[in-house]
């Protein structure tokens, strides 16, 4: 459905933002895009939805080069896209409007989109005096109308309370069952997790990390975690391809296969090593994220 | 269509609601209208409404002081009365004071003078005249008619014979004359605050679209296929109205509102659709300004300090604030640079002058090619500021 081949993008005279990043995503399948700040992100965001055109590279969305105010593509901005003097409903109508449909067909889909996101009972209150989780499902709501194939989400949970934060991914999830692929940012790498089939690291506008996130997360039983009781000298860092972590913690990569754990255990006892716990990776998101975050910063 | 109808009833809802904007665009220009006309009123323009107040002493109390009293208090510039307060702007501006010699010193009998005149120490020297030819006519009339009277014949002969009544003719000039009349202080406080809160639009409007286009809603409405014309076009064509509706309130309140508040009416028997054409470039001009400090400020407080500090210095130069024809030659040579006075420079043309179509093609022309200039360089800042991100 979306498809990005080797796309590149720069402000005028600033060094590129997105550099020949390739990325695809299928009907109902959802990206987590993450990142630090600054490193591209909302870039993406414009560039899917054609805010901006890539200096070089091709963006497809249906075997199409996608365009601004490309039909099936919704934005969610991070920011309260909508106008706090307007109701939850007026709002909706004047976006509805925007889409050119026939009186009954734009508060058919108004109608829809309250009931979707429960706005319904706040409808005619001014957005400004909503919560900032009634705020979020009427931002939420208003991409709704577009009835989109495609939805990019920009840390559409910030500043909610837990209850509206699980009302809102509820919703994600159904559009996700309705087949509506989703592009979905956040600091939260839990809710990444929870429902991402993809995972995309940015970092300064390249790709560090990207796949399946069943597979990134299994890549992490690859390692194994050692806590001795003393620092380990570099030799021995060397010897066993050992990385320092914080608190003593040795983090041993088998992905090579060069040593197995008995190896590693051993090779440690005969060099004097007082080891005190071992475990296998059992890290989540967010410790894949910081790690190679930690990765790229030390290769620069 | 349905899309810019759409755009045009929610800039419209949002300008309704918007309670800070409505007091700015339409109840400051009402207050300073009335408050400058009412203050103003006996500072500039023409002499015909002119008043000024005074006490008579009439210590004589002949026949004839009483019969120069009457004369004198048919001047319709002056406004008698017997009080014997003291002279100042706030009272009396003067005191006439006929003295017990009166008779004697008409029949020249005697030397002395027969009337004392004294003035208000802050009375200007325009003033002093007017009062001081008044007096010497109410003497003139009275000694005339006592000569006529002792010669057997009446007023009108002394009229006719001594004081040559007619012998002066008066001619009105025509509005294509070359003759430049100054307008009284509702001919120029009208448009003048017309013309400043029709600027005034920079405010609501310039930081209308900043705060768009901060929290996003700008590009989500381009994510929904509205076209930057589109957007522009809904977010100015309220604005456009709001500044007709400006120019019809505050003409009808400077033809309605100000007499019934003791100030001269504005006469609306002119051309008023050459009027009407110099509220359309003024807003314009107005409504160009605004979107170039929209397409440059980057917070709501930079495009608020921007409109506002523009809008103040344009009116303090253009004649707004203080009349162009009272500045010296200096500021008059700097106010021909600004916007305001060419808008004022139109608006007084039809209102003062009587002008019609060639009377304002000149500043009208003035004000469109600025408003293209500014136009077509804010389209360009806002189309950049777009691919900036």
């Amino acid at each position: 459905m979306l498809s990005l081949e080797r796309v590149s993008f720069a402000y005028r005279k600033r060094q590129a933002c997105i550099d020949g990043l390739s990325l695809s995503l299928g009907a109902g399948q959802t990206l987590g895009l993450l990142g630090p700040n600054g490193a591209g992100k909302t870039t993406l965001a414009s560039l899917v939805t054609g805010q901006l055109t890539p200096t070089s590279g091709q963006i497809l969305f249906a075997g199409k080069p996608v365009c601004l105010g490309q039909q099936g593509i919704a934005l969610v901005p991070q920011e309260y896209a909508f106008y706090a003097r307007l109701s939850g409903r007026e709002n909706l109508m004047f976006f509805a409007g925007l889409l050119n449909l026939p009186k009954n067909e734009q508060q058919l889909r108004v109608n829809r989109a309250l009931a979707s996101t429960e706005l319904a009972a706040y409808a005619d209150q001014k957005a400004g005096t909503f919560s900032g989780g009634l705020k979020r499902r009427l931002n939420f709501a208003i991409a709704l109308l577009q009835q989109p194939q495609l939805m990019i989400l920009d840390e559409p949970t910030a500043n909610v309370d837990p209850q509206s934060r699980a009302f809102l991914l509820g919703t994600i999830a159904k559009l996700k069952q309705e087949g509506v692929a989703i592009i979905y940012t956040s600091h939260l790498l839990s809710e990444v997790e929870a429902i991402a089939d993809k995972v995309a690291l940015l970092h300064r506008g390249k790709i560090l990390l990207a796949g399946e996130l069943s597979e990134l997360l299994a890549e992490d039983h690859r390692y194994l975690y050692i806590q001795l009781a003393q620092t380990a000298p570099a030799t021995w860092l060397d010897a066993l391809s050992m990385q320092r972590e914080a608190d003593n913690w040795y983090r041993c990569s088998m992905q090579e296969r060069r040593h197995s754990p008995g190896e590693i255990i051993s090779t440690l006892e005969q060099k004097g090593a007082d080891i005190r716990q071992i475990r296998h990776g059992q890290h989540r998101l967010e410790e894949v994220y910081l790690r190679a975050l930690a990765d790229a910063e030390a290769s620069l | 269509m349905n899309a810019l109808l759409a755009a045009l009833k929610k800039e419209t809802l949002l300008f309704l609601r918007d309670w800070h904007a409505l007091a700015l665009l339409f109840i400051m220009p009402m207050v300073f209208i009335v408050i400058m006309s009412l203050a103003l009123q006996e500072r500039f323009g023409g002499s015909d409404g002119l008043q000024l107040n005074g006490q008579l002493h009439d210590l004589a109390q002949s026949p004839n002081s009483v019969r120069f009293t009457r004369e004198l208090a048919l001047s319709s510039h002056l406004k008698l009365n017997s009080d014997h307060g003291e002279l100042n702007q706030q009272r009396d501006l003067f005191a006439l004071t006929l003295e017990p010699g009166f008779e004697e010193s008409l029949a020249g009998e005697n030397r002395q003078a027969g009337a004392t005149l004294e003035f208000a120490a802050e009375l200007g020297k325009r003033e002093r005249t007017l009062i001081s030819a008044a007096v010497r006519e109410a003497f003139a009339v009275l000694n005339s008619t006592l000569l006529a009277e002792e010669m057997g014949y009446d007023r009108q002969y002394a009229e006719q014979e001594f004081l040559r009544r007619g012998f002066v003719a008066t001619r009105e000039h025509s509005a294509l004359a070359n003759i430049d009349p100054t307008p009284n202080a509702v001919q120029q406080s009208v448009p003048a605050w017309l013309i400043f809160a029709m600027f005034f639009v920079a405010v609501p409007l310039s930081t209308a679209v900043i705060s768009e286009r901060h929290n996003r809603t700008l590009t989500r409405v381009k994510t929904f296929g509205a076209t930057t014309t589109l957007i522009y076009a809904a977010k100015l064509t309220p604005y456009f109205v709001i500044n007709m509706l400006q120019l019809a309130l505050m003409l009808l309140l400077g033809n309605q509102l100000l007499p019934a508040l003791g100030a001269e009416g504005l006469a609306l028997n002119v051309a008023l659709t050459p009027l009407f054409i110099m509220g359309i470039c003024t807003s314009f001009t107005a409504l160009a300004l605004a979107s170039l400090i929209a397409a440059l400020a980057s917070s709501t407080e930079q495009a608020t300090v921007t409109s506002a500090t523009v809008n103040i210095l344009l009116a303090a130069i253009g004649g707004v604030m203080i009349p162009v024809f009272v500045m010296p030659p200096v500021m008059q040579a700097v106010a021909v640079w600004s916007p305001m006075a060419w808008a004022l420079e139109g608006f007084l043309a039809v209102l003062v002058r009587g002008g019609s179509w060639t009377a304002i093609a000149l500043p009208a022309t003035k004000l469109l090619l600025f408003a293209s200039t500014l136009m077509l360089l804010a389209i360009a800042l806002l189309k950049r500021g777009t691919q900036d991100g």
